[in-house]
C-alpha cells in the first residue's frame, strides 16, 4: 500500500500533462540507492506520523526497492515532476506569545535575551516553513549572536558619540561604515546560510567580500554611466549575486530569470508610483477645495487667519495614511511580482520552484496588516507577520523531478555573526520578498 | 520479585518517541524509534530493529550524547546524538516523557509554558506597555539629568564641538550689526549671566535663519540679526537669551543626546526584529517622545529665564512680549492663542482650531506659545512686573 506523498489537502493538482498515477512513490533513480554499507532502504515519512515505535507501520513511500526494473529505463525518459506544495504551519496566537516573551525577557536582561529572542523567532518561522513534510531548522548558537551584537553595539555607540563629540569624524565613522556595507552583508549572508538547514543538510554562500566589492563597483559604474536609471538591472544583478552564491548542501542554485523580466516589472510600477503621488496631491487640493465650500460658522471665512493652517494640518492628517496606504499599492504590484520572479528563475539540480502570488491577494492582505498595526499601536505585528508568511509559502510550489536527494557537500568557510549583527543594526535590507 | 509499592508505570517501562532521522549526509530521512530504555541506555533503531547510529564502540549510546532543542510551541524539535546526525519528531508528549525521565530540559519546559500561558502573557504585554510609557515619561528624563549632571562640565561642553563652524559652513552669515551695538548686547549679557559665570558663556552674532537665539552645549549662544531687528526692547532680547543661558545651564543639549540614546536603545530591544514595523506605527511614538522630551527642556529653560529676570529686574512682559512678536513674524495672522482658548472658545471656528492645535502639541518641539506666555504673564500681573522691587544686586546693567 503506497500513502499518497503528494497528497496535501488543498494542493493544486498536478500539471494536467501528468499522468494520475504519478501521485504515488516517486520513481527510482539510480542515485537514491541508499548509500555505502548495504544498509536496506528506510522508509522515510513524507508527513510527521503519529507517535509508533511498533515496526513497519511508519514506512511511507520514497521506497526505491519496489521497482527494481525502473532504473534501467528511467535513463531515457525524464522523470515525471512532482508538485510539492510549501506551507506555513504557524499561528498568530502562538507566536504572539512567543513574541511577548521574547521582548519582556529581552527587556529585562537589558537586550542580553535579544540573541536568544532572534533564535527563537527565526526558528519558529523556519520550523513552520514546511515542504515534503519537513520544516527548516534555524540553527545559530545565541551566545555566537550575542558576541556579534555586543560588538557592533559597541561600534554604533562609538559612532553616536563622535555624533555629539565632532561631527566631523562622525561623518568619517559614517562613510567607513558604507563602505564596509558589502563586506558586512557578505558575511551576514554566510553566516544565515550556513545556519539555515533542511532534512539536516545546510545551506552556504560561498561568495567572499572580494565578489561582494567586485560587484558594487560594478554597480557604482553602472549607476554613474546610467545616471542612476539602472535600478532595475542592478537589481536583477543583485538578486542573481545573491540565488548564485548560496548552494543548498553540494547542489548549487542557478537562476534563470532574465534581466528583461525584472525591467519590465519596473516599467509597469513607475506609472503606479506617479498616480499615487498625482492622487495624494489631488486629494489635498480637494479637501482645501471642500473646506472652502463649508459655512464661514465652522470655517470663521477667509478673514480667520488659523482656517488656512487648520486646513493644511486636517488634510495632511487624512491624506497621509491614505498616501500610505497608496504606497502600497505599487508595493504589492512589485513584491508580488518579483517573488515571482525570483523563486519561478530559481533551479536546484533537476528540481524547480514555482511562485504564483498575485498582485490583488497580496495587496489586500498589505491594506488589511497596515490597518491592523495601525489600530493596534503595533500589537498585531505577530498577525501580520504570521499572515504574510502563510500567504507566501501557499503559493510556493517545490516542482520536484526524482527524488529529493542532495548530499551534503563541502562545509562553510567559518562565518562569523559580525556582518549578521551589523545588518540588524544598521537595519540594512537583506528581504528578498521571500 | 514483589515491590511493596506498585511502581508508576512508567518507571518501569521503556520509553519510545517516533522519530525522522538524517544522518547528514544526505537529505534521505529514516524513519527510526528513539528508545529510553527502563535500564537506562539509549536506542535509535529503524524500522527492523537496525541501530541508526554506528557509536564507534560496542554498546548502547549514551544518554548524555542526547542532547535536545528546548520546546517551541508546537513545532517539531530536534535532537542529535553527540553531534552525530539529527532527528526531528512531532510526537512532542513522548519527548518530554523521555527528557522528564532523564531529569533534563526543565528551563526549556519552564519558558514554553510561561509561552504558552495566554493569561500570563497578556498581563506581561500590558505591563510592558504601561512600564514603558512610565519609562519614558519619568525614568528616562530622570536619568539622563541625572547623568548630564555627573558628568563633568567639560562632557557637556563637548556636545555638540564643531556645531557652530558646521552651521557657519551650511546656514549661517555674519553678522551685519556694529560692533558699538554688539559690545553693547555682550555687555548687558554678562551682566545677566553673572551669577552664572561658571558657566563657559559667550555671546555670538549671526544672521540667515530668520529671527532665532539657539544655545549650544559649549556655552555658546547665538542670536541672529533678525531677531535684534523684531525686538522693541533690548530687554525682550536679554529674556530670550535668559531662556537660552538656561539651556546652556540645565545641559539640555548633552540631556538631549542621553534622551535620544536611551530611547532608541529601549526602542531597539523592544522592537528587535519588527523593527520593520517602521515608520507607521514606530516611528510615531518616538516622534512624540522626542518631542515630550524636548518640550519639558523647554519649560524648564522658560523657568529659568524668570527667574534669572526677576533677578535682574527685567519684568516677565518682556518674555512675553518678544514671544508674541516672534509667533507672528512666523505666522503673520496668527494670534498666539493666549486669551481666546478661554474667553472665545465658543466659536466653532475656535473649536475646530483647538482640536487641531490638540494634535498638533503632542509633535511640537516647544510647548504651545500660549502656555508658555500664560506663565509669564501671570507673572506679570502678580505685580512684580514693574516694579523692580527685587532690583537685583547684579542688575548694573539694566539700562532700559
Amino acid at each position: 500500500m503506497s500513502a499518497p506523498i503528494d497528497d496535501v489537502p488543498g494542493t493544486p493538482p498536478a500539471e494536467p500533462t501528468t499522468p494520475p498515477d504519478v501521485i504515488g512513490p516517486p520513481p527510482a533513480e539510480p542515485a537514491f540507492v541508499p548509500k555505502a554499507e548495504g544498509v536496506p532502504p528506510a522508509p522515510q515519512p513524507a508527513e510527521p506520523q503519529p507517535a509508533e515505535p511498533q515496526p513497519a507501520a511508519s514506512g511511507v513511500a520514497l521506497d526505491p526497492t519496489g521497482e527494481p526494473a525502473r532504473p534501467l529505463l528511467a535513463e531515457a525518459e525524464a522523470p515525471p515532476t512532482r508538485d510539492l506544495p510549501f506551507s506555513f504551519t504557524g499561528t498568530a496566537g502562538e507566536y504572539f506569545r512567543i513574541w511577548i516573551v521574547n521582548v519582556v525577557l529581552s527587556v529585562l536582561t537589558l537586550g542580553i535575551y535579544s540573541a536568544w529572542a532572534k533564535k527563537r523567532t527565526r526558528q519558529y518561522f523556519y520550523r513552520h516553513s514546511v515542504v515534503d513534510g519537513t520544516g527548516f531548522e534555524y540553527l545559530a548558537d545565541p551566545l555566537q549572536i550575542l558576541k556579534g551584537r555586543v560588538i557592533v553595539a559597541v561600534l554604533f555607540a562609538a559612532l553616536f558619540g563622535l555624533q555629539a563629540v565632532d561631527p566631523a569624524l562622525y561623518l568619517g565613522g559614517l562613510v567607513l561604515f558604507v563602505i564596509a556595507t558589502p563586506a558586512m552583508l557578505v558575511s551576514a549572508m554566510r553566516f544565515n546560510a550556513k545556519n539555515s538547514a533542511w532534512r539536516n543538510i545546510r545551506f552556504h554562500f560561498d561568495a567572499d567580500s572580494s565578489d561582494a566589492y567586485k560587484l558594487y563597483l560594478n554597480i557604482f559604474g553602472l549607476y554613474i554611466v546610467t545616471c542612476g536609471l539602472a535600478v532595475p538591472y542592478v537589481q536583477w544583478m543583485w538578486f542573481g549575486f545573491v540565488i548564485k552564491n548560496h548552494r543548498f548542501g553540494e547542489q548549487s542554485l542557478e537562476w534563470l530569470t532574465r534581466a528583461t523580466d525584472v525591467i519590465t516589472l519596473y516599467i509597469y510600477m513607475v506609472p503606479m508610483f506617479i498616480v499615487v503621488y498625482v492622487l495624494f496631491i489631488g486629494g489635498m487640493i480637494a479637501i482645501g477645495s471642500a473646506a472652502a465650500l463649508l459655512p464661514d460658522t465652522v470655517t470663521g471665512g477667509v478673514d480667520d487667519p488659523k482656517a488656512v493652517e487648520d486646513i493644511i494640518s486636517v488634510a495632511s492628517i487624512v491624506m497621509l495614511p491614505l498616501f500610505y496606504a497608496g504606497l502600497a499599492v505599487p508595493g504589492a504590484f512589485f513584491k508580488a511580482r518579483m517573488a515571482n520572479l525570483m523563486f519561478n528563475g530559481i533551479r536546484v539540480g533537476s528540481h524547480t520552484f514555482r511562485s504564483e502570488q498575485t498582485f490583488g491577494e497580496l495587496l489586500k492582505i498589505y491594506l488589511v496588516n497596515l490597518v491592523a498595526l495601525v489600530f493596534t499601536l503595533g500589537l498585531a505585528w505577530p498577525w501580520v507577520k504570521v499572515r504574510l508568511a502563510a500567504y507566501r509559502l501557499s503559493r510556493l510550489t517545490l516542482v520536484a523531478q526524482g527524488p529529493l536527494l542532495v548530499n551534503a557537500g563541502a562545509p562553510s568557510a567559518d562565518a562569523s555573526a559580525l556582518g549578521d549583527a551589523a545588518v540588524d543594526f544598521g537595519e540594512l535590507d537583506l528581504d528578498l520578498g521571500f | 520479585m514483589t515491590a511493596p509499592t506498585t511502581p508508576a508505570p512508567a518507571e518501569s517501562d521503556a520509553v519510545h518517541v517516533a522519530v525522522t532521522w538524517f544522518d547528514g549526509q544526505t537529505s534521505a530521512g529514516v524513519a527510526g524509534t528513539l528508545t529510553l530504555w527502563a535500564e537506562g541506555h539509549l536506542t535509535l533503531r529503524d524500522a527492523l530493529g537496525r541501530d541508526l547510529v554506528a557509536t564507534g564502540e560496542p554498546g548502547p549510546l549514551h544518554p548524555d550524547d542526547l542532547v535536545v532543542a528546548p520546546p517551541l510551541g508546537a513545532s517539531a524539535r530536534a535532537f542529535h546524538l553527540g553531534g552525530r546526525g539529527r532527528g526531528e519528531t512531532q510526537d512532542l508528549a513522548a519527548l518530554q516523557a523521555l527528557e522528564e525521565r532523564l531529569g533534563r530540559g526543565m528551563r526549556g519546559r519552564l519558558l514554553a509554558r510561561v509561552e504558552s500561558a495566554w493569561p500570563l502573557v497578556v498581563v506581561l504585554a500590558l505591563t510592558l506597555i504601561l512600564s514603558t510609557v512610565a519609562v519614558m515619561r519619568w525614568g528616562v528624563p530622570w536619568a539622563a539629568e541625572q547623568a548630564a549632571m555627573a558628568l563633568p562640565a567639560s562632557a557637556a561642553t563637548q556636545v555638540g564641538h564643531g556645531t557652530l563652524k558646521l552651521l557657519d559652513t551650511t546656514v549661517l552669515s555674519p553678522s551685519k550689526l556694529s560692533a558699538a551695538r554688539k559690545a553693547e548686547l555682550r555687555d548687558r549679557f554678562r551682566g545677566l549671566s553673572q551669577p552664572y559665570d561658571h558657566l563657559p558663556l559667550s555671546l555670538h552674532f549671526r544672521r540667515g535663519v530668520g529671527p532665532n537665539a539657539f544655545a549650544l552645549p559649549d556655552g555658546t549662544v547665538l542670536l541672529t540679526d533678525e531677531l535684534e531687528r523684531l525686538a522693541s526692547d533690548d530687554d525682550q532680547i536679554l529674556a530670550v537669551l535668559a531662556h537660552e543661558i538656561g539651556h546652556v545651564h540645565h545641559r539640555h543639549g548633552l540631556r538631549m543626546a542621553l534622551e535620544t540614546a536611551a530611547m532608541s536603545v529601549l526602542f531597539a530591544v523592544m522592537l528587535g526584529d519588527a523593527s520593520e514595523i517602521g515608520n507607521v506605527t514606530a516611528g510615531m511614538p518616538a516622534a512624540i517622545a522626542q518631542a515630550q522630551f524636548s518640550q519639558a527642556h523647554e519649560t524648564q529653560a522658560d523657568d529659568f529665564a524668570l527667574d534669572v529676570m526677576m533677578h535682574a529686574g527685567i519684568a516677565p512682559r518682556h518674555f512675553a512680549v518678544i514671544m508674541r512678536r516672534l509667533q507672528e513674524s512666523v505666522a503673520p495672522e496668527a494670534q498666539p492663542d493666549t486669551r481666546d482658548s478661554d474667553a472665545a472658545g465658543a466659536s466653532p471656528s475656535a473649536r475646530r482650531h483647538r482640536a487641531v492645535k490638540r494634535v498638533q502639541r503632542y509633535l511640537a518641539s516647544h510647548p504651545p506659545t500660549g502656555e508658555r506666555l500664560r506663565r509669564f504673564e501671570r507673572h506679570a500681573a502678580s505685580g512684580a512686573d514693574d516694579a523692580r522691587a527685587p532690583q537685583a544686586p547684579s542688575g548694573q546693567g539694566a539700562a532700559p
